[in-house]
């Protein structure tokens, strides 16, 4: 069973920026899935996609086996969007009783502040989102959606700009949603935690899939993924 | 059709705490000064007209039967109102797809996002409408109590919601039928200039149904007039009125809601003009901002229909006055070239920025205004006498929206800001208009102090450009600073190209 699915999907920025040319992948339950590629490579727009932010030119996406646009779907998926904007006018309290609130849940104001302590975000979870740095705000997004805990988690580039030891924290909390059965897509450019944490590594360039394996296997393979990033942007293969 | 109200409701919600949280505390009304002196003005020029409409109606507490007259000549000017309502929220709402970013984390589906901001649109014009005729809704149930009521219900409300959902029912129509010919980029400004093109002509019509209802009064013929169609029914039977009420405005919700697209449609902000040489040799980025601006071509096409109408219907209205619908383009102008200002090379002082915010608009005023001139003196010259009058206005349209644009800047474009602005100049012009229609001045010193008027609001935008700059500098200068905001608005990547498309989460277009 994949939590998350897409065949064929293709998308362009008018007639001929193709920013997705038939990509597809699948995300199997209880895996982290490590999504990668350098910048226009189609990444954020595959995610877009995937939240119906765009709306996808042919192929077809499901989130566990339900076509993405219909609103079981939506229920079924927490995304995590690589800038920073959240609503600045509410306290991560409300935002985080809010987004729960979307997915007919109540916050856990307990776990909610035991979270935050661990984020190094003590005594900050009822100041508005408009004090809090980049990097909390980040925090405040991972925070959100390892509350609402949801069968697909999509973390489009949101872990960079924390420091190490939210990092190191977020690599546990991850892995804590795999073991529970729960499913990450998780795009970033930090190979490291790739590796630590991913069990399959989709290599995406120019729209197109360059790669979709087991980490282990391209690690093997290659060396590491930066290498095998590296020797493809320089081969003549792109 | 893929659709929770429930969640439609939550995200409505959302945009409300913006309301309050971000818009009302923004701009001039940082202040809570300035918000409780907006409030006391805003009651005291509802008291004001509440007198008036008291005194003018006071006598006819007499004669009751008068009342279904101005009942029925009211409605057929309400409907008038909603119209003009319903149009500027649509342009208001043109660009706000910005706004959405604040959803995009949300699990929600885009008809679920559409039917949010169309609760917005309804509430907006609801309270609009409820402004424009609550003096004379209190004054009514002041002389006559609680045997107003159905007045109020036949002549006001019902006629007023079931002219709002039939424009919008129109409005999706519309833009599914750009959409088919392939215009569905343009579709919210083409949908305008319809919507605008309906208002002229029921605006054409309304004196010959006013003046038909009134003899049909006194001759006692009582012809059917569709605007007074519900109190019609009433007056025949209440509960076939409210039967007949209750599905009319049912079935035109279910229609809303259906009708709201699914398909794709593009809205763009800008449209690609004066792109040639010559045209940067004269035009500042400013400028670009400004003539680019898919509200700005609104603006432009609504004015020179307006002169077409004015022009040819010959009704005695200097058809200039349909320069001053050009002003409404400067409504998003200074929060739209904020990206100019955050350039490191760009730093200007807030003068400059306040002459550069104007020139564009002066520029376009003049390039319409010259050829309208030429053309109306052509064509009629008798009605282009004493032109100066409006075009003068027009400038000063242009100090007015600067003013609102820069004292309620629109953070991601939202109109919610825009509103208020506007709101808050027509408290403040209103009543300086009625104290001065009290004073009876001498026309000369009415101009005096309407201009002193138009340099007080200059210099006070002029003195808010320079806070506003201040306050935007120092965040960027104070990176780590409790109580800062760290990035701003535009900083994203994801806001730029290859972002989520505003318009397909909105409309699903």
């Amino acid at each position: 069973m994949n939590d998350l699915e897409i065949t064929g999907l293709t998308y362009s920025y008018g007639r001929e920026a193709k920013a997705l040319d038939g990509v597809g992948f699948a995300v199997p339950r209880g895996s982290i899935v490590g999504l990668l590629g350098p910048n226009g490579s189609g990444k954020s727009t595959l995610i877009r996609n995937v939240f119906d932010l765009l709306r996808s030119q042919s192929g077809t996406i499901t989130v566990d086996g339900l076509p993405h646009t219909a609103p079981e779907a939506k229920r079924k998926a927490v995304y995590l969007s690589s800038n920073d904007y959240l609503p600045e006018f509410l306290t991560a309290a409300e935002y985080t009783a809010m987004i729960a609130r979307f997915y007919g849940l109540e916050a856990d104001r307990e776990s909610a502040l035991d979270l935050c302590s661990r984020f190094a975000m003590d005594g900050r979870y009822d100041d508005l989102i408009e004090d809090y740095s980049h990097g909390m705000r980040k925090k405040t997004q991972l925070m959100t959606a390892l509350l609402v805990r949801r069968r697909l988690t999509v973390i489009d580039e949101t872990l960079n700009g924390i420091d190490l030891e939210a990092m190191h924290l977020a690599e546990k909390e991850l892995a804590g949603l795999r073991d529970d059965g729960l499913s990450v897509l998780l795009c970033t450019h930090d190979f490291p935690v790739l590796e630590r944490l991913a069990d399959r590594i989709v290599f995406l360039d120019r729209g197109r899939v360059v790669h979709d394996a087991p980490t282990a296997e391209l690690v093997a393979d290659h060396g590491s993924l930066d290498t095998m990033v590296r020797s493809h942007l320089e081969s003549g293969d792109r | 059709m893929n659709l929770r109200v429930r969640q439609s409701r939550y995200l409505a919600a959302l945009l409300l705490l913006f309301f309050r949280r971000r818009v009302l505390r923004s701009g001039a009304f940082r202040s809570r000064t300035v918000r409780a002196g907006a409030a006391v003005l805003a009651a005291l020029l509802f008291a004001v007209l509440c007198a008036a409409a008291y005194l003018f109606l006071e006598p006819l507490a007499l004669t009751p039967e008068l009342w279904e007259l101005m009942f029925a000549i009211s409605t057929v000017s309400l409907v008038l109102w909603v119209m003009g309502a319903f149009l500027v929220i649509k342009v208001l709402f043109i660009n706000a797809a910005d706004m959405l970013e604040l959803s995009y984390q949300l699990p929600v589906t885009n008809r679920e996002r559409g039917l949010a901001f169309l609760m917005y649109e309804a509430a907006i014009t609801g309270v609009v409408v409820a402004l424009g005729f609550s003096a004379l809704a209190v004054t009514s149930l002041a002389l006559m109590g609680l045997a107003a009521v159905p007045y109020l219900l036949t002549a006001f409300a019902v006629p007023a919601l079931v002219v709002y959902l039939g424009l919008g029912v129109l409005h999706h129509l519309l833009v599914r039928l750009w959409t088919l010919l392939r215009l569905g980029g343009i579709a919210g400004l083409l949908s305008v200039i319809v919507l605008f093109l309906l208002l002229v002509w029921y605006s054409t019509t309304m004196n010959a149904t006013i003046v038909a209802i009134t003899d049909g009064y006194y001759d006692r013929t009582g012809a059917f007039h569709w605007q007074t169609a519900v109190a019609s029914m009433w007056d025949r039977s209440p509960a076939v009125a409210l039967a007949v009420s209750a599905v009319a405005v049912a079935a035109l919700t279910a229609a809303n809601l259906f009708l709201t697209p699914s398909q794709y449609v593009r809205q763009s902000r800008f449209l690609a003009v004066f792109t040639g040489r010559y045209a940067g040799r004269v035009l500042h980025p400013y400028d670009y901002c400004l003539v680019r601006n898919s509200q700005t071509a609104v603006a432009a096409v609504i004015a020179v229909l307006l002169f077409a109408y004015l022009l040819l219907a010959g009704n005695g209205l200097n058809p200039m006055w349909s320069l001053v619908a050009l002003s409404t383009a400067g409504l998003y102008h200074y929060a739209g070239t904020e990206p100019l200002r955050r350039l490191p090379s760009a730093t200007r002082s807030a003068a400059v920025v306040y002459l550069r915010l104007c020139k564009g608009q002066a520029l376009l005023l003049v390039a319409f205004a010259v050829p309208q001139f030429l053309i109306g003196a052509f064509v009629d010259p008798v009605a282009m006498a004493d032109s100066a009058t409006p075009v003068l206005s027009a400038f000063a349209g242009i100090v007015l929206t600067v003013w609102i644009s820069v004292v309620f800047p629109s953070e991601k474009n939202n109109p919610f800001s825009v509103l208020l602005g506007i709101a808050c100049a027509a408290v403040m012009f209103g009543l300086i208009a009625i104290g001065l229609g009290m004073l009876h001045l001498p026309a000369p010193l009415t101009q005096a102090v309407l201009a002193a008027c138009a340099l007080v609001v200059a210099a006070h935008s002029i003195v808010e450009i320079h806070a506003n700059e201040s306050k935007r500098r120092n965040r960027e200068e104070v990176p780590d600073h409790r109580g800062v905001a760290r990035e701003l608005p535009g900083d994203h990547p994801g806001r730029h190209r290859g972002g989520a498309d505003a318009a397909h989460v909105l409309h699903q277009r």
